[in-house]
């Protein structure tokens, strides 16, 4: 029997396993009320949530609750809120405007709006979407004071007509270039002028690489202080994103989460378990890493205090600035 | 948090205004009580710093909190005020549950809401259970969902055991007397069992919501919040890790060299199968009445 045959004949015989699973009665670990709601409305931090997945993935009691919930939502919220209704995002609200510009002019550069975005939210945290985890719906209400972040981000139905729409607008503004006398040649860059930055936009040239893009946007509580953070590259703003003073980053590798916990205080993490931390907005240090694996994602509530989730589902809590985890 | 906790005055007074407590003329000393409640429930028990808790209680729903507050403390105004709002979310949330069904699930909740048991003299609202975590209307879908899902699995206990459960049911296959099979089949099974177990908490619970519960890729994704090509694909991959992990664990852990190990497989996925008992039954019988007597 071929190995892809036997993936399907595999089904039936999942179905089994699976059912054989779940637990036979409820726990203490069930689902309340309360719980259940604030998971239905997206306000559980991201380690509750990943608890609440585990216990629900063995128990089908809790499950049927989580069906429930999907069935009874009204129609104006017909389906679970999705990432961009995450506690933190829902906080993010007051720097959206200004990121989403960024991530607009970012993507049209690119031609594939949908593709890897820089987190537009902040204030207090932003985590970067892993959209091979999470992939957007539309969201249930289109407000009137939408963020562009919330339309860029629009379900991946809406992706190829909008890919097509920013393809024929390049080409057509290639064409209205190269029609100008004093077209500038295509491949190079333009003087910098309000036209040349709009030409530039679609001047393939001038794709702005993928590490350009990905970056995490942090805020302080206070809102005083901002983060932008690059692999590399930190980038500190004391005067609400007029000016950035780049800080020195110990290691070189994609950090993809983080949180400001006062204006001095900011934690960050990602790839291969790197965890940062600095405690007087200045110098940034690694701290002991409970796990090689990517975190994917950090709450935090003080200097001190700390969760991690990574990649491989496990969770991780510091009360003494990363010294140790359990 | 431990122990019940005094909230600065400063701080309760501005969160009965941006509550609106006063719309229905609610204590400082009761909303306080909820919010103190609200704290220890969403912080747990850990001595939590004074900043951690204001932004706690700022983060709640706090004119929903102050509205389910003042109807646990029996504000007429604040329960009409309920009843004309909230009932229809209560009949409609009821009628997703269960369409052919009439408002008694909703209408029963109407009673304990209020308050209508009692414990030990003392009248008991479901109100007291809101902690502002979520905005009231989630909160009563939730109630409905726990008393719908609740009332459906016990009625399922009820029903009389399916076929599978009875002697002749439970009798072996003849093709069971290969000793291979009788050997390699529990190693399968317990590995795959572990597969399963090991995976992430997310795609386990795709992994359950799709296979254990039967639900429909859309479904799924409505569960997990993922669009359903993304459930397709994650459970495609999962079930590939599934298989990877399965074999892998037949030969590191059980020992089994390449050709029993598929052969553990292959005993696996017949065995699949005959799982189905009923169905199984259901062919035996129809296709060899004579055996299916000589068998009892």
């Amino acid at each position: 029997m071929k190995d892809s045959n036997r993936d399907d004949a595999l089904d039936p015989l999942l179905r089994q396993a699976a059912k054989s699973l779940d637990g036979e009665r409820p726990s203490s670990a069930c689902f309340e009320p309360d719980e259940l709601a604030a998971w239905a409305d997206g306000s559980l931090s991201s380690s509750d949530v990943t608890r609440l997945e585990a216990h629900a993935a063995a128990c089908a009691r809790c499950r049927a609750l989580m069906v429930a919930m999907v069935q009874t939502a009204p129609a104006a919220d017909e389906s679970r809120p999705a990432w961009w209704k995450a506690p933190v995002l829902r906080w993010a609200a007051p720097l959206a405007a200004a990121a989403a510009a960024t991530v607009i002019w970012v993507n049209v550069q690119r031609g594939d709006p949908l593709e890897q975005q820089a987190p537009a939210d902040a204030a207090p945290r932003v985590e970067e979407q892993d959209r091979s985890v999470r992939e957007p719906v539309p969201p249930p209400t289109a407000k009137a004071d939408a963020t562009a972040k919330q339309q860029a981000a629009a379900a991946p139905p809406d992706a190829p007509a909008r890919r097509e729409s920013f393809e024929a607008k390049r080409e057509e503004t290639r064409q209205q270039v190269a029609a100008k006398p004093d077209a500038v040649p295509p491949g190079t860059v333009p003087p910098p002028s309000a036209q040349a930055a709009q030409e530039r936009v679609f001047d393939q040239t001038a794709r702005p690489t993928l590490s350009a893009i990905q970056q995490v946007l942090l805020a302080s509580p206070d809102g005083s202080v901002r983060w932008r953070v690059r692999p590399g590259v930190a980038e500190r703003s004391t005067d609400a994103g007029a000016s950035w003073e780049a800080v020195a980053l110990p290691v070189q590798v994609p950090l993809t989460v983080g949180q400001c916990v006062t204006a001095e205080a900011c934690w960050l993490a990602g790839a291969a378990g790197t965890i940062l931390r600095t405690t007087d907005g200045r110098t940034w240090t690694a701290v002991t890493s409970p796990s090689p694996a990517d975190i994917r994602s950090l709450s935090a509530s003080s200097p001190l205090d700390a969760t991690v989730t990574t990649s491989d589902g496990r969770t991780f809590v510091t009360t003494d600035g990363g010294k140790t985890w359990r | 948090m431990t122990g019940r906790r005094r909230l600065p005055e400063r701080l309760v007074a501005d969160l009965a205004h941006r509550a609106r407590a006063d719309r229905w003329h609610l204590s400082a000393v009761a909303f306080e009580a909820a919010l103190v409640r609200s704290a220890e429930r969403g912080l747990g028990d850990r001595a939590a710093e004074d900043a951690e808790v204001e932004r706690y209680l700022s983060g709640l729903h706090l004119e929903d909190l102050a509205l389910a507050c003042a109807c646990a403390e029996g504000s007429e105004a604040a329960w009409d005020h309920f009843v004309s709002e909230f009932r229809p979310v209560l009949y409609r949330a009821a009628s997703a549950l269960d369409p052919s069904g009439d408002r008694e699930l909703a209408d029963s909740l109407y009673g304990d809401l209020f308050g209508t048991r009692e414990r030990d003299g003392e009248r008991q609202p479901l109100f007291t259970y809101f902690q502002g975590r979520s905005s009231l209307a989630t909160w009563l879908r939730a109630v409905l969902a726990q008393r719908h899902v609740d009332r459906m699995r016990a009625a399922r206990r009820v029903e009389p055991l399916p076929e599978e459960h009875t002697a002749q049911a439970l009798r072996a296959r003849p093709d069971e007397l290969d000793p291979d099979r009788a050997r390699l089949l529990p190693l399968a099974w317990a590995a795959l069992r572990m597969a399963i177990a090991a995976l992430a908490p997310r795609d386990r619970l795709r992994f359950a919501c799709y296979y254990a519960d039967g639900m429909t890729l859309a479904e799924t994704g409505r569960v997990t919040g993922e669009h359903e090509a993304t459930v397709s694909r994650q459970l495609t991959k999962t079930r590939a890790g599934i298989r990877t992990q399965v074999e892998r664990h037949l030969k590191d852990e059980d020992g089994l060299d390449d050709l029993r190990a598929r052969r553990a497989i292959d005993f696996l996925v017949e065995d699949a199968g005959a799982h189905d008992l009923a169905e199984w039954m259901g062919r035996k019988k129809t296709t060899d009445d004579r055996s299916t007597a000589e068998d009892t």
